[in-house]
């Protein structure tokens, strides 16, 4: 830790943190939905949207488990920690997904725009929060 | 050795005013007096039940107060790192958390008088009454600042915890927004004010109504914060006696 106190600021840290997470929860994303997609039948109609809101689920998830996980590395890493932390927030954001998803199984479903954007702003919401908060954590 | 014998002796200038305090009974006992006698507008189905709103909506207002209260005194702990900041904004937090579950109490009692239906059993109606946004939101709410207390009690360093605990904080204050405002506002509610209209603006509320209500809403919080005085001083008085043993 004490490495990379010399080589980078803690706001670059929390991105480059931020940034991996979410590249690795989209490839596994995609590749959860291609095992699903071979496995199981396939209902969704619009698949085009589907992807859209798999990868946005899957992004904003990672962005509030990176930020806790950073939290939670300096409380003992107590392993319940994590769970007890993110699940509360975890909520709000899993209620939108289903709302939004529940559109994309019948052809005449709609995804309205409002709950895409709501997602979108919650998860500019939490990386501004990581990379104020971070250099706070950061210290020891 | 000389700041913590000034920690310790802590009695903040507010103490050595009492005034506050007898504001704060007076407003009370106005609110319970003049909730209970005067005129209310009789709505259907809710009728004079519309009373609760002084206590109930004041006990979500007074949370939502004591709550930005606690997130101020976390963001001058990060400033100042003084632990006197960081003991406040936890009690609170604590004090907070105790008001929201009265709010929710009191959204009980309302809830089985005027959303129940009568006629059916009360199992058949809690499912209706459970997925109302707005009550989820303020689970969520209580649950993320339950949360924060299990954080603070997770680590022993007392610095280290007064750190993650106010960054915590700070978080879950800003999570605060989404979920109790914003959500139940964007979709259907049994709560008035669903599907984008406010139902707490200035205009919406009778002229009778706000004269009881915005003193409550003082008088509420004037009570919350006299609690947390009492609990810091309490505090205050065990960690002298933690230190000299």
């Amino acid at each position: 830790m004490l490495y990379y106190y010399t080589i980078a600021s803690p706001q670059n840290f929390v991105l480059a943190k931020l940034l991996f997470n979410s590249i690795l929860m989209l490839v596994m994303s995609a590749l959860s939905m291609l095992l699903f997609s071979l496995f199981m039948d396939y209902p969704v109609k619009k698949t085009g949207i589907f992807v859209g809101i798999v990868f946005l689920g899957g992004w904003s998830l990672s962005l509030v488990f990176t930020f806790l996980a950073a939290i939670a590395a300096k409380a003992q890493q107590n392993a319940a920690i994590m769970a007890i932390l993110g699940f509360p927030i975890i909520i709000p954001q899993l209620l939108i997904l289903m709302k939004i998803s529940s559109g994309v199984f019948l052809i005449s479903g709609s995804v309205p725009a409002i709950n895409i954007s709501l997602l979108l702003v919650s998860d500019l919401l939490v990386v501004l929060l990581a990379i104020i908060l971070f250099p706070f954590l950061w210290k020891d | 050795m000389l700041p913590i014998k000034r920690l310790l002796l802590y009695k903040p200038q507010c103490m050595k005013k009492w005034w506050w305090k007898i504001v704060c009974i007076l407003l009370l006992v106005y609110t319970i007096t003049a909730g209970l006698l005067f005129n209310v507008p009789r709505k259907p189905i809710i009728q004079e039940s519309i009373r609760n709103l002084y206590f109930h909506v004041c006990m979500w207002f007074s949370m939502m107060i004591l709550f930005t209260i606690s997130v101020v005194h976390a963001v001058k702990y990060l400033r100042n790192n003084n632990l006197r900041s960081d003991i406040l904004s936890r009690h609170y937090a604590v004090v907070g958390i105790v008001f929201g579950v009265l709010g929710y109490s009191t959204g009980m009692i309302w809830a089985s008088f005027t959303w129940a239906d009568p006629n059916s059993s009360s199992f058949s109606s809690f499912g209706a009454i459970a997925k109302d946004p707005k009550l989820i939101g303020a689970a969520i709410a209580l649950l993320i600042y339950f949360a924060y207390l299990v954080l603070r009690d997770s680590i022993n360093d007392l610095d280290k915890r007064a750190r993650i605990g106010a960054v915590y904080n700070i978080f879950a204050f800003a999570f605060l927004f989404p979920s109790i405002w914003i959500i139940p506002r964007l979709l259907e509610s049994l709560h008035p004010g669903g599907q984008g209209n406010p139902a707490l603006n200035p205009q919406d509320i009778d002229a009778r109504m706000r004269l009881v209500f915005y003193p409550a809403v003082i008088g509420w919080t004037l009570l919350g914060v006299w609690i947390v005085s009492l609990k810091v001083r309490l505090q205050m008085l065990k960690e002298k006696n933690v230190l000299e043993s």
